[in-house]
């Protein structure tokens, strides 16, 4: 592993809305994380399961409360607040790898032009869920490139450079973002090993995919747009 | 006897403006049709048959009608059409502007394989994708 005499300050951003039943074990895996100096950001954008309560009792968590206005929103409080050169998230039901962050701040300490990496990453079914028709079997045991943002660690400027997460986008503001890093030639690195755990679990599923598809279609229809002459 | 089609459920698409993008989460492959393409979409959206299309340009002749058909077998060849039920009535004429006909073709994207593979889109929340709602 590269070690330097003062490694940077890396911020991790979890949105949180009411993400009780699993949030003590997300901020476990952060405070596994061997990589150090690490500062934790929890914007707590709405709850109203007693997340509130967990993160109130948890040491040395900034908590910024602000109105549930989605995760995009949520995720650029979290950027504009933090301290650190380099920005990380999780969400509220996922887990990490205890060495993600130094593995993946090893990539980017080593090649200053890169601007991002992400890892891969694995589902795993919630104990005492059922597997939900819907999943992806094979996302349980291959680990696959991950672009979600509970993979992604990034230096501030590629924010600056991309910009921050299209808060008009409720759902697919994260694919739009990476869509946008694509189109811009964004250096990044995929960082070949599982560190990111997605969890799967089976609440009730009450909303329809038509908003998300429609999002999708027009995140991808700028993305044509943006790259076509 | 007349073949219809059917479009998978992990096919999304939307035209706005003479443009059809489509989107292949069995594959991860995006696509952009125009003009011609665009329609010739369209009438299989709207459940038209392709021997049924391929027909309307019967006008513009056999090397149009061809392109026609051929553009049908790429649409399949992409996982973005499937066979689908056989029918035995004759469909209603459908309207076609042959005289504004283009060659028909598609532009295909795979560059984020990875990212439309994560999940098929199923009910999300605000969550992101591919997040599951809570």
């Amino acid at each position: 592993m590269v070690k330097k005499m003062s490694d940077p300050l890396v911020t991790v951003i979890v949105p949180v809305h009411n993400g009780a039943p699993f949030l003590q074990e997300t901020l476990q895996s952060i405070y596994a994380q061997t990589y150090s100096p690490i500062e934790i950001i929890a914007v707590n954008h709405g709850s109203t399961d007693g997340s509130g309560n967990i993160l109130s009792k948890q040491y040395a968590i900034r908590v910024i409360d602000q109105p549930h206005l989605g995760n995009a929103y949520a995720r650029n409080t979290g950027i504009k607040a933090a301290n650190g050169d380099y920005i990380a998230f999780i969400d509220q039901d996922d887990l990490w790898h205890s060495e993600k962050v130094h593995r993946q701040m090893d990539a980017l300490l080593q090649d200053p032009k890169l601007l991002f990496t992400i890892s891969h990453f694995l589902s795993f079914l919630s104990p005492g869920s059922s597997l939900p028709s819907w999943t992806r079997p094979e996302t349980f045991t291959i680990g696959k490139p991950d672009y979600s943002p509970s993979s992604l660690v990034a230096r501030k400027e590629a924010f600056a450079i991309n910009g921050l997460f299209q808060e008009n986008l409720k759902i697919a503001s994260d694919v739009d973002w990476f869509f946008l890093a694509n189109d811009n030639g964004l250096p990044m690195k995929v960082i070949p090993e599982v560190l990111h755990r997605r969890r799967v679990h089976d609440r009730n599923q009450s909303q329809s995919a038509a908003p998300l598809k429609k999002e999708m279609l027009n995140v991808i229809r700028n993305s044509i747009k943006r790259k076509s002459p | 006897m007349t073949r219809h089609i059917t479009i998978p459920k992990y096919v999304s698409h939307e035209t706005i403006d003479g443009e059809t993008i489509v989107i292949n989460l069995d594959k991860g492959h995006y696509f952009s049709l125009q003009n011609t393409a665009s329609d010739l979409w369209n009438h299989l959206v709207d459940g038209k048959s392709p021997e049924t299309v391929v027909n309307a340009f019967e006008t513009r002749g056999n090397v149009v009608m061809e392109e026609v058909r051929q553009f049908f077998v790429e649409l399949e060849n992409e996982g973005l059409i499937t066979p689908g039920e056989n029918v035995e009535f004759l469909e209603d004429n459908i309207n076609v502007d042959p005289d504004n006909y283009c060659k028909p073709s598609f532009q295909k994207f795979t560059d984020m394989e990875d990212l439309l593979l994560l999940d098929p889109i199923h009910d999300t929340d605000e969550s992101g994708w591919p997040h599951q709602s809570h």
